[in-house]
């Protein structure tokens, strides 16, 4: 620490020296910021030499700036000079009462500090002179002389040296422009660029004003950049509406779906919808276990029918189904596919289409152990029969079932009596791939739905909130093909306990969203393709807590519950 | 004698700070908005929805010495609606928006008309766009850091030409995919998949091209990493790999300053403009629709443009009015449109036209303070016409009163 710091010494120094100045009634002019080649002629006969920061000038002083330089003078009456590139300008006079300057050439900002009376401030060019108190304002000097004063702030009063015209006041934001051996000429407004900086140069730093400037123009610039940024973000929160991702529902809460296929193996497909909405969780898995080896785009691959007999040549040999509130689920699988060749009622129209040996539902609540509720078993009239005589069929009016799944009869009904479901161990928490094909193919699971220890079921089959009897006891078949609601409600006997209810609510969509009536989803069949579910499970064995799965935006809308 | 030592200290040191800290120039600036206004939306719901929006910025800025100035920032912004641009399906009005941050801008003068500059920043999103979203919670809250550094030379007729790069990384803390929320691995579609880190070059000038004429020009080019964003294959499963995308972006504004008109007591000073753009995105990721069993390569590349003059006003020095118009072509290049019930349509990707109309009007009332009137109406068309969970044909315009302040 040899050198004596600037700010410690220096400084101070000057500053006594201004106030010792000033004490005599002179002002001290200082260069309080260069940028590039500033010079300063001390005296009409002296020599230019470079300015330093924080060099004070006196009287007749002049200082000049090259190109892309630029200085900032600071007077100890609070007067304050930014000089631009390509500038001359001396200081003719420095008194406290009487402070004057010319702008020989080129252009400079000026801040006059506000006086006290009596007091005269006045920068010259040479042909002009501003005479101003408490303002801010620009002043150039072309090189024909002319002259122009530009008012930021305050007013300024202006007149030619030579007499010719009146004195002007030039009001804030007005410019007046003063040639050669002419009068001022009438007021205009200030160029742009003086006004707002649309025009960012280094000569627009003078003091604070410019220095906010500045501070506008990199928030701006930042800003640009900003907007970037965020539209990237902004970006992904749409694609998730366009995609059906997320949407919001009439009564203003979001709702979350995702779709998934998953492939476990070559010849398995898997479907899974997961739904969040008003804070419950919801999900349905299909899957599909096929003869043969699927390809990747399975798109137009129908493996649950063909047309004319023999033309299955890959078909769908298991399903699964699950659907779930994440406490308790519902679970419907279909074993021992194969396709069978049928005709329709006349004998025509040859087809395939997949008949399962067994198609099995169940329920479970929460940890309880899991309920068979249903066991079908094909039709034999279907099978391999005539696929028109049966799909519609009602095989016993009388129970009040439309035998739906048509084609199928409850296995109640075939071999087991009165009852059906039972009690069995199964997997408890989650499903994964392992466990579903254990399911499936393992011989003691299977053989477990020989011993059958269910309940004595009653079932009531409701469409469209109205019971199937009455459709039966109206005669009115028409009007129960047109439900769009298919409602079965079962009822099971637990000898000892309180009697389990089963009431599964299903409908079927089409793309375009409209709700399909009875006749036109049987028509539909095991069809994947095209297919949109919503079904809605609840029983007593849940607590009636819904199981409620949407599987397609489309549903939301048809069921009211979007604003779309 | 220790104590005189340490008093001597504190003393020297105390004006060896104070002395240091008077070299330093300070500048606060603000700016501030304040609106409340109605938007009004062609869809379900015609009838106008009452808004509010304001911002303030404050910078205190600091000139630290001749080369080095350190400009702070603080931001915050709330909305009750969104702007018309920014309009996605569904109950879209009764969004708001609550947006903070904070940043550190450094400006270093390495020579005469050259700088350098280093930007920290952090900002945070928070939405409530449903009844069952609390502040902090939205589903599309996200927070965004970022850094950046920049170089810009200053001269005559090239007035600045600027040079940057900037890495930021954006994450959604509350978007985790439903899949991985509650359905383990089996399905590797990534957890965090809207998170991504970016890195931005931009290159940007503005150019004198005579007194009262100005041309800037800006090019960026980003990429876009998503880390946890696997890619969806033809089968509709999801590979080992990650969304990557490349974003471009180019504009160039024209300004020119047109000649004063007197009308009357009336004169006019006005500003005419032209802007145009040109942005594409490449991403390397597809689309499946699981519902539909269809695979869409490339789903989300696509290419827009736009156009548009403006012209801002002074009349006498006082009231300022300006009109902008903006005309966008987004093309999707290989997204397919849905008819009405969603099913695809074949050889028709989705393009979509938005035109926006939007006007100022603004009063200096004291100060830094002015009294300010805007509008906008926009209207968007596409030939995509499943419409069940996006708008992409609508119409929609806001009218906002109010006040803006800068200091």
């Amino acid at each position: 620490m040899t050198t004596l710091p600037y700010q410690r010494i220096i400084r101070p120094m000057a500053v006594l020296l201004a106030v010792v100045v000033w004490s005599v009634g002179l002002q001290a002019a200082t260069v309080t910021f260069k940028r590039g080649n500033v010079q300063i002629q001390k005296g009409e006969a002296a020599s230019w030499k470079a300015a330093s920061r924080k060099q004070t000038l006196s009287e007749g002083d002049v200082i000049r700036t090259d190109a892309n330089a630029e200085a900032i003078v600071e007077l100890s009456a609070g007067h304050k000079f930014t000089i631009r590139p390509k500038t001359t300008f001396r200081f003719d006079i420095l008194k406290d009462a009487q402070s004057q300057f010319t702008l020989i050439m080129g252009r400079l900002r000026a801040y006059a500090a506000k006086m006290k009376t009596g007091t005269k401030f006045e920068v010259r060019t040479p042909i002009a002179a501003a005479s101003v108190r408490g303002t801010l304002f620009e002043m150039e000097v072309f090189e024909d002389q002319t002259s122009r004063l530009s008012v930021l702030e305050g007013v300024v009063s202006l007149r030619d040296l030579a007499g010719i015209g009146q004195e002007v006041q030039v009001m804030k934001d007005q410019s007046v422009t003063v040639e050669p051996g002419a009068a001022p000429r009438p007021p205009e407004i200030i160029p742009q660029e003086l006004r707002e900086g649309v025009v960012p140069t280094e000569g627009q730093r003078d003091a604070e004003f410019a220095f906010k400037s500045e501070i506008q123009r990199e928030m701006g610039l930042s800003a640009f950049k900003d907007i970037f940024q965020t539209d990237a973000a902004q970006e992904m929160k749409v694609a998730q509406y366009q995609e059906g991702k997320t949407v919001i529902d009439a009564f203003g809460k979001r709702v979350r779906i995702e779709e998934y296929i998953v492939r476990p193996a070559a010849n398995e497909w898997s479907f899974v919808a997961l739904n969040t909405r008003e804070d419950r969780f919801d999900f349905t898995r299909f899957d599909v276990y096929a003869k043969n080896a699927l390809p990747e785009d399975i798109g137009s691959v129908n493996l649950f029918s063909g047309t004319g007999h023999n033309s299955m040549t890959n078909w769908v040999e298991k399903t699964h189904r699950l659907s779930s509130n994440g406490e308790d689920y519902y679970r419907e699988w279909q074993v021992g596919g194969n396709p069978v060749n049928m005709t329709d009622a006349n004998g025509n129209n040859p087809v395939q289409k997949v008949v399962f040996s067994d198609w099995y539902v169940e329920l479970r609540s929460q940890s309880n152990a899991p309920v068979l509720v249903s066991h079908w078993q094909p039709d034999p009239a279907y099978s391999g029969g005539n696929y028109d005589a049966t799909k519609t069929r009602d095989r016993n009016p009388a129970d009040g079932s439309a035998d739906f799944p048509s084609g199928y009869i409850d296995f109640e009904g075939a071999d087991a009596g009165t009852t059906v479901g039972d009690f069995r161990k199964v997997d408890s928490d989650g499903f994964t791939n392992a466990q579903r094909l254990d399911f499936f193919d393992n011989a003691t699971v299977q053989a477990s739905y020989v011993v059958t220890e269910g309940y004595t079921r009653s079932k009531r089959v409701i469409l469209d909130d109205v019971n199937y009897q009455t459709y039966i006891a109206n005669g009115d078949t028409a009007g129960a093909l047109n439900s769009k609601k298919i409602s079965a409600f079962s009822t099971y006997t637990v000898p000892g306990g309180t009697d389990i209810t089963i009431q599964v609510d299903q409908y079927y969509f089409n793309d375009a969203g409209d709700k399909l009536n009875l006749l036109q989803a049987s028509s539909l069949g095991s069809n994947l393709q095209g297919v949109n579910y919503q079904t809605v499970f609840s029983s007593s064995l849940t607590g009636n807590r819904k199981i409620d799965v949407v599987i397609s935006p489309s549903l939301l809308q048809k069921a009211g519950l979007l604003n779309n | 004698m220790k104590k005189l030592t340490l008093f001597s200290v504190v003393l020297i040191g105390g004006i060896g700070v104070s002395s240091a800290w008077a070299e330093v120039k300070y500048a606060p600036y603000v700016n501030s908005e304040l609106y409340v206004g109605q938007s009004r939306f062609s869809g379900n719901d015609a009838s106008p929805v009452s808004s509010m929006n304001g911002s303030v910025v404050v910078v205190p800025g600091l000139r630290l010495s001749d080369r080095l100035s350190l400009l702070p920032s603080l931001s915050y912004g709330y909305r009750k609606a969104r702007d018309v641009q920014e309009l996605v399906g569904g109950s879209f009005l009764s969004q708001q928006q609550q947006t903070a941050s904070l940043g550190l801008k450094t400006v270093y003068v390495l020579k005469p008309g050259l700088k350098a500059k280093l930007t920290v920043s952090r900002r945070q999103e928070m939405l409530k766009e449903t009844s069952d979203e609390t502040w902090g919670n939205g589903l599309f809250d996200y927070d965004k850091n970022a850094l950046g550094m920049e170089l810009e030379k200053e001269g005559t007729f090239l007035r600045s030409l600027r040079v940057g790069v900037d890495y930021y990384a954006v994450r959604f803390p509350n978007f985790q995919t439903l899949a991985s929320k509650y359905y383990g691995t089996e399905i590797n579609s990534g957890k965090d998949v809207l998170d991504f880190n970016a890195a931005d070059v931009s290159l940007g000038g503005d150019l004198l091209l005579a007194p009262g004429r100005m041309l800037s020009l800006a090019a960026v080019g980003s990429s876009r990493d998503y880390y946890d964003q696997k890619i969806v294959s033809r089968g509709g499963t999801y590979s080992a790999d990650e969304r990557s995308d490349s974003f471009y972006y180019l504009s160039a504004g024209y300004r020119h300053q047109l000649p004063e008109l007197v009308v009357w007591i009336w004169k006019m000073e006005s500003l005419g403009g032209l802007d145009v753009s040109y942005a594409s995105l490449n991403s390397n990721q597809n689309n499946y629709d699981a519902g539909r069993t269809t695979f869409n390569q490339n789903y989300y590349d696509y290419t827009e443009i736009g156009f548009g003059p403006r012209v801002n006003t002074r009349w006498n020095g006082k009231l300022t009015a300006g009109l902008a118009m903006m005309w966008n072509f987004r093309d999707y290049a290989d997204r397919p449109v849905q008819n009405a019930d969603g099913t695809y349509k074949t050889g028709t990707s989705i393009s979509n036209t938005v035109n926006t109309l939007r006007w100022t009007v603004g009063y200096p009332l004291w100060r830094g303070l002015s009294l300010q009137a805007q509008g906008a109406f926009q209207n968007a068309d596409s030939n995509m016409d499943y419409e069940t969970v996006y708008r992409y044909n609508y119409s929609s315009s806001h009218f906002f009163l109010g006040f803006t302040y800068q200091l």
